[in-house]
């Protein structure tokens, strides 16, 4: 069994848990730029505002009904990501992180265990929202892509409570029939012309075509395992797909070494060479990164006391799939869980917050590297690493770098709240008289 | 491999020398040089990481009260708590978060009530639950003399 957890309106969500003002009523936030809409309220949806919709657009709408409007504030949303998937990494044995606000975990043998998955569902649902005060939705199921289909289920149906566990044969034929086969993870907008032309448009429609039929149709093994994993049989495991048929909305690279090591060098080199794999990965699907993660484990069974990994998040002031430039934020990063004489055997870059490439905001502040003579490196260092096989050509990492101790700025944001969670300055503030003083009145 | 196992930065333990004697008046214990004894600030504070969090208080409707907030004060709140009565949470008062100690003054009807008098108590009615109570304040750090904490604090 697998489960599917994911933030409703996460960046919303986010806002509201500090600002209790916002809830019900209608409430958008802006992408880098204050350019497009990238998470509404359910009340901003119910007033037919689009996703991604350009800012200008909408604000007439926003005059007309007092939506709330406030500029990304990616330093909280990382914090709260983190803390919504720190409290999943501590309640299933194996939890996947999709994006910045989605994980599947993985409950294969854990029924017995666990008692009752709905439950489960519920408990983690209810104590994510105690915890995080982020409300989320739960989807059980035996597949991957049925677990996000149940997700979806869940979300859209106010009677399930945001849970839905699909235990049997009736259940699943069910929630097959209620979503349309466009909104299947995994089929893309020309599959799904493509199915619907055959007359295919449903999930469950989808679910009933023959093995030979999705391989001919469907590209191959990638078509069939999708139809397999609506059949109730489970084909991916729990990484992300390498096969690049899902834009991916986080991109991780972590490995165990080969041997244990202890000197700083050596680890830097490692977390330089993953970044290197994630940055490529990041361009071949055109995405540029906002938020960097870079964790580094100790033996969980040596002499040493946990905790085991230390993690560090930066948010990066200007979007960026330069591998050049991700070194160097990923080396910063090292640098502050480093701990001498400490013997380390894993380690792990994980890209999150993605950005479609070529849209990121540009800083005042900051120099950018992105000009086209860059944007040709990459493409060039890109290529020959395609002919000649990954790592022919890369940055040597041994070169000396000084890091300068200056604040990240983060470029223009008309309308940001501050970073309640991560910045002393930009610290959550309570006046604790304000209500009261109404009150007497 | 996927599993990616996220632990907050926050966990790097913070060790600062301890004493466990109390302030000797007189002659000090020559032990007391080698008292091994260490105290993690950050695991003290920062019961857990995922569910706590800092807030800086303004105000002076908690003034003089058992919990010694004062205006600037900074403080930890941990969220995985139920909260009890004579908690002091954070809750949440037309729309507005606030500080007050929580109180059942009969069985079923639950208070929030200021630590100053001068200010009114609210009557919340039955239990409270999350719409009421975001988290419960756990520690409170107060300077006596004024300086890096309430450089941070605008005054209002």
């Amino acid at each position: 069994m697998f489960a599917l957890v994911d933030g409703n309106n996460f960046y919303v969500s986010c806002e509201r848990a500090f600002q209790p003002q916002l809830e019900g009523v209608p409430v958008v936030v802006l992408s880098n730029n204050d350019g497009c809409v990238v998470s509404r309220s359910a009340e901003a949806k119910a007033l037919g505002i689009p996703m991604g919709e350009p800012y200008f657009k909408i604000k007439p709408l926003v005059a007309q009904h007092g939506i709330r409007v406030l500029s990304s504030n990616y330093a909280l949303y990382g914090d709260m990501s983190r803390r919504v998937m720190g409290y999943l990494a501590n309640e299933a044995p194996e939890v996947e992180i999709y994006s910045i606000d989605e994980a599947f975990l993985n409950l294969t043998g854990m029924e017995r265990w666990l008692g009752g998955l709905e439950a489960y569902g519920r408990r983690i649902r209810r104590e994510v929202k105690q915890w995080t005060h982020i409300p989320t939705c739960v989807g059980i199921a035996p597949t991957k892509t049925l677990a996000k289909l149940a997700n979806r289920i869940a979300k859209k149906t106010p009677v399930l409570e945001g849970v839905l566990y699909l235990d049997s044969e009736q259940k699943r034929q069910w929630a097959l029939e209620q979503v349309a086969v466009e909104d299947v993870w995994g089929v893309g907008h020309q599959y799904a012309t493509k199915l619907q032309a055959h007359g295919i448009t449903t999930a469950a429609g989808l679910a009933n075509v023959s093995d030979a039929w999705a391989r001919k149709h469907l590209g191959g093994v990638v078509g069939a395992r999708l139809v397999r994993e609506l059949q109730g049989v489970p084909c991916l495991a729990m990484a992300p797909s390498e096969d690049g048929t899902l834009s991916r909305q986080s991109i991780a690279c972590t490995r165990t070494f080969g041997q244990p090591l202890t000197a700083y060098q050596d680890v830097q080199g490692a977390v330089a060479a993953f970044t290197t794999r994630a940055a490529e990965k990041l361009r071949r699907q055109d995405s540029a990164v906002q938020l960097l993660t870079v964790f580094i484990s100790k033996n969980r069974y040596g002499t040493e006391p946990p905790p085991y990994t230390a993690s560090a998040t930066l948010t990066l002031p200007v979007a960026t799939s330069d591998t050049a430039e991700l070194i160097r934020y990923a080396r910063a990063a090292l640098k502050r869980l480093w701990q001498s004489n400490t013997t380390y055997k894993k380690a792990g870059v994980v890209f999150a917050g993605l950005e479609a490439a070529g849209q990121q905001q540009l800083s005042l502040f900051e120099l950018t590297t992105q000009t086209p003579q860059r944007k040709r490196l990459m493409a060039d260092l890109d290529e020959l690493n395609t002919r000649y096989g990954t790592g022919a050509v890369g940055f040597a990492v041994a070169q000396r770098y000084k890091s300068s101790n200056r604040t990240s700025w983060a470029g223009k944001k008309e309308m940001r709240t501050p970073a309640y969670t991560t910045n002393l300055e930009e610290l959550w503030r309570i006046n604790m008289d304000g209500a009261l003083l109404k009150s007497i009145g | 491999m996927s599993r990616v196992v996220v632990l907050d930065i926050l966990r790097k333990p913070l060790l600062l020398p301890f004493f466990q004697s109390y302030v000797p008046a007189g002659f000090p214990s020559p032990a007391e040089d080698h008292l091994g004894v260490k105290l993690d600030l950050n695991a003290m504070l920062l019961s857990h990481p995922h569910a706590t969090y800092l807030v800086m208080v303004e105000g002076h409707s908690m003034t003089g009260g058992e919990s010694g907030i004062r205006d600037g004060a900074l403080l930890a709140v941990d969220c995985r708590l139920k909260p009890r009565s004579n908690d002091v949470i954070i809750a949440v008062v037309e729309g507005q978060h606030t500080v007050k100690r929580l109180v059942e003054r009969s069985p079923g009807s639950w208070w929030l009530v200021p630590d100053n008098p001068m200010y009114p108590s609210i009557p919340i009615g039955e239990e409270p639950d999350l719409f009421d109570c975001w988290g419960v304040v756990t520690h409170v750090l107060t300077e006596t003399r004024p300086g890096r904490l309430s450089r941070y604090v605008r005054v209002s």
